[in-house]
């Protein structure tokens, strides 16, 4: 099982070491290794510009930037030392951090999560709190789904694990499910179906999303180092949201199943949800600790999390924000 | 069976599994690892016992998939066992699909036979069925066809009939065969109700084991996690215990030359 | 009277693989006569009693069981039967399914019959055992019985106690001559026991070395019935003698 494997992969890179030095630096050159929870695709577009437009060579950071996939350990990778920092969302921080996991958020550049539920115009569904009666499908790893569960009664609806595609959601009218607010939409429209997407945010749940993490003890050590990579991803993002071309190209490049219209389409609907109101006001990458008490709140209440399981304060830490 | 016997036949594996556990416990303990990474057998069990309810009834929902696909592979495995035992060229033709069956990787074929099959437990069933159904052909197959050829010529001194050879000589020659074929496809059912589970899912509040382990390992709650993986254990022991019993008692018939 | 059951008449076997098993073999058997063939080893005993059970085909000369192509006999004549090398026992049978598999096949059942054989090979008190519960003597003696059971007018046999001690041979040796004696059932018998083949039979036929051939056909004076006392007469030295001689020459 997967799981299983990556746990003793994890064990394994622990026992290796887990607390290794750092990755020797050459003539003063930091090298980081920065790992993403899915294939690369526009979500992860700042850091990607950060790395193409030189805003981490700038101070001196070299980042290699690690793709990752379904059931990507994220989490494990950066906790055991094997990664400096992570890409997650902050539900999965939370989850971590229950589990005593030392993990802390950075910076947060999805201010609104892109989540949301797919459904078909036809159906007539407005809002999430009106589905009922088709078959939804959503992943059981994110909280979002079991919030939803749990505060929806979701009258008669078949509630069937997430298939990767748009495929049963095309050929079939009483089909939803879960997605990006700029990805399988964009695809469904593609491919001639009529989907309207449902933001999981309208119904309050929350969580920032592609959240930069490392460890307590890196930001403890490191903390210089931690500071300019935290910088130039904002720069990075920045330079994204305004210019996405040439960043596009390049994770075309290394994920071509994302071809450029769905990327440029994902750069375009980022800006709203990466530079809202708050960001304008406080900056791109602001955390607040009232978002993050909500949303661990949200998790207790749900039964995701155990009620004595940390402090929320204690999975951010917004020091290198301005 | 006696105290003694059974104390030689139980003695061991607890043994070895309380080494197990001791030498789990104290690696957790001198590397102090931390939760995330490895639960020491206090938390699983403090796990085991939070969730027991739901731990049993999963394991009841998959044990119901894989006892279903394994008994499917059981009767269509002997069905086209005895079709390739009577006829060479269907065997030939077909044999390489068979293998087919035993080289593909379940995980990339798994959701395509969830989306013709369905969701639900027919979706899990026929995972556990596709899995388990080449070590019953296979076996069979070898169990039929490899009769001792003095055997059959007793069969043809009497003028035996096609059908007399299959069922009086053939079939019960392959017993011991069909038997090893149905202890290697009770393991392999289980593997297939619970990575069919992954894709296939069951419904709003049924779930089986394999839906509880895509959503403690996304939750990073590994306590549960083993907690699932020890009930997976359990009930492929349980059933490849089963099969190993009725193995036994029926080879005490067929034992010896 | 001459009117031979099996009648052998230039009779060759070339196997595809190139193998000459036997070259023009000449023989007859009268009904009711008991012969023996010895020979060298692998000079072709096994593979002709093989073409008069119609297990295998020449390829040469004519061979005819009761007047016709031996496969043709069997299945219409149904009284063959044929003691293997090897008990060749069903093993998840008991002494009793496995006497009674001739039978079986035949769609008949007769319980009483069964008994009747078992009770002649004296393994009675085992009917409800398992072959592997046996010894080889046993599982011979259980063989022999299933060779009965259909009270056979061909009784072949394949070196049947070539794997057992010479007391058991020698014991289930007199208890088959008693079985002929009683039964009178065609027997060709094969060994490479020369005292074996003068104690049983009325014939005994020499093959030569292969490609096998019949080089020497000796007549066994000996009445009926026989006891175990004949192995110690002049006259049985002499003969196995003999035929030890005729033995020693189609080795070459």
């Amino acid at each position: 099982m997967k799981a299983m494997c990556y746990l003793f992969s994890s064990l394994l890179l622990l026992a290796c070491g887990g607390g290794e030095t750092p990755p020797p630096t050459e003539g003063g050159t930091a090298r980081v290794r920065l790992a993403l929870n899915w294939f690369p695709e526009a979500e992860h577009g700042g850091f990607y510009a950060a790395q193409i437009h030189g805003y981490y060579a700038a101070r001196q950071i070299e980042v290699e930037i690690l793709g990752g996939g379904p059931d990507a350990p994220v989490i494990q990778r950066v906790a055991t030392g094997a990664v400096e920092f992570g890409v997650t969302n902050a539900d999965d921080v939370l989850y971590a951090r229950a589990q005593q996991a030392p993990v802390v958020a950075l910076m947060a550049p999805y201010q609104i999560n892109p989540r949301c539920i797919m459904v078909h115009a036809s159906s007539g569904i407005e809002h999430i709190e009106q589905i009922r009666d088709i078959t939804l499908a959503m992943s059981q790893r994110p909280a979002f789904s079991h919030y939803l569960r749990w505060k929806y009664p979701l009258e008669g609806v078949n509630i069937v694990p997430y298939p990767g595609n748009v495929s049963q959601f095309l050929a079939n009218p009483n089909f939803a499910q879960q997605g990006y607010v700029f990805s399988e939409p964009f695809v469904a429209r593609q491919q001639g179906g009529n989907p309207r997407a449902l933001l999981v945010s309208d119904i309050g749940f929350n969580p920032y999303a592609s959240v930069l993490i490392a460890t307590e003890e890196t930001i403890g050590q490191r903390a210089d180092l931690v500071r300019a990579v935290v910088e130039a991803s904002i720069q990075g993002w920045e330079h994204y949201l305004r210019d996405p071309q040439e960043t596009n190209r390049h994770i075309n490049s290394l994920n071509p199943e994302m071809g450029m219209d769905i990327l440029d389409y994902g750069a375009q609907e980022s800006q709203s949800l990466v530079l809202d109101s708050v960001a304008s006001d406080k900056g791109l990458g602001h955390m607040s600790a009232a978002r993050w008490s909500e949303l661990r709140q949200q998790m207790v209440e749900a039964g995701l999390i155990e009620a004595n399981s940390g402090d929320a304060a204690e999975a951010f830490d917004a020091q290198f924000l301005r | 069976m006696n105290a003694r016997t059974l104390i030689k036949q139980i003695g061991p594996p607890l043994f070895f599994f309380a080494f197990f556990i001791l030498s789990w416990h104290a690696l957790v303990e001198l590397f102090d690892i931390p939760p995330y990474l490895l639960p020491g057998p206090p938390r699983v069990a403090d796990a085991v016992s939070a969730h027991a309810a739901r731990l049993v009834d999963a394991a009841l929902l998959t044990a119901m998939g894989a006892l279903s696909g394994f008994a499917l592979s059981f009767a269509f495995g002997f069905a086209i066992a005895l079709l390739f035992s009577q006829s060479r060229i269907i065997e030939r033709g077909l044999y390489p699909y068979a293998i087919f069956l035993q080289t593909v990787p379940i995980v990339a074929i798994a959701p395509l036979i969830v989306l013709w099959i369905g969701y639900g437990l027919q979706g899990v069933v026929a995972v556990s069925f596709i899995i388990s159904l080449f070590p019953i052909i296979a076996n069979t197959t070898a169990g039929l066809t490899q009769v001792d050829p003095r055997l059959l010529d007793l069969f043809a001194l009497n003028n035996a009939s096609r059908w007399q050879i299959l069922f009086k000589l053939r079939v019960p020659n392959a017993v011991p065969n069909m038997l090893t074929g149905a202890r290697i496809s009770s393991g392999l059912s289980v593997i297939g109700a619970i990575v069919g589970e992954f894709f296939a899912g069951y419904g709003t509040d049924d779930f089986g084991l394999g839906y509880l382990i895509i959503q403690t390992s996304g939750q990073a709650k590994t306590d549960y996690l083993f907690a699932c993986i020890l009930f997976c254990t359990l009930l492929g022991l349980a059933i490849f215990s089963t099969v190993g019993l009725v193995s036994h008692l029926l080879l005490r018939r067929w034992g010896g030359a | 009277m001459s009117d031979p059951l099996v009648i052998a008449r230039g009779v060759g076997k070339k196997f595809p693989g190139g193998v000459h098993a036997l070259a023009d073999v000449d023989l007859t058997v009268e009904r009711g006569q008991f012969a023996a063939i010895v020979g060298p080893s692998g000079c072709g005993k096994s593979t002709f009693l093989r073409l008069v059970a119609g297990l295998d085909e020449y390829t040469a000369g004519e061979l005819t069981v009761d007047g016709d192509v031996p496969l043709h006999a069997r299945r219409r004549r149904r009284d063959l039967a044929y003691v293997f090398q090897d008990a060749t026992l069903l093993p998840w049978r008991s002494v009793r399914r496995n006497v009674g598999l001739p039978l079986e096949l035949r769609q008949q059942s007769d319980e009483a019959r069964i008994d009747e054989v078992l009770d002649t090979v004296g393994l009675s008190e085992f009917a409800d055992a398992l072959p592997a519960q046996l010894s080889g003597g046993m599982r011979m003696r259980v063989s022999i019985a299933r060779a009965l059971v259909t009270q056979p007018g061909l009784l072949l046999l394949d070196e049947p106690f070539g794997a057992l001690d010479e007391i058991t041979r020698q014991r289930l040796n007199e208890e088959l001559l008693r079985m002929w004696e009683r039964d009178h059932w065609t027997g060709i018998f094969i060994t490479h026991n020369v005292y074996e083949a003068a104690f049983l039979a009325d014939r005994v036929l020499v093959m030569s070395a292969r490609p096998g051939r019949i080089v020497a056909d000796i007549a066994v004076p000996f009445q009926h019935p026989r006891d175990a006392d004949l192995r110690h007469q002049p006259d049985f030295a002499k003969l196995a003698r003999d035929i030890s001689e005729q033995l020693g020459r189609a080795h070459s």
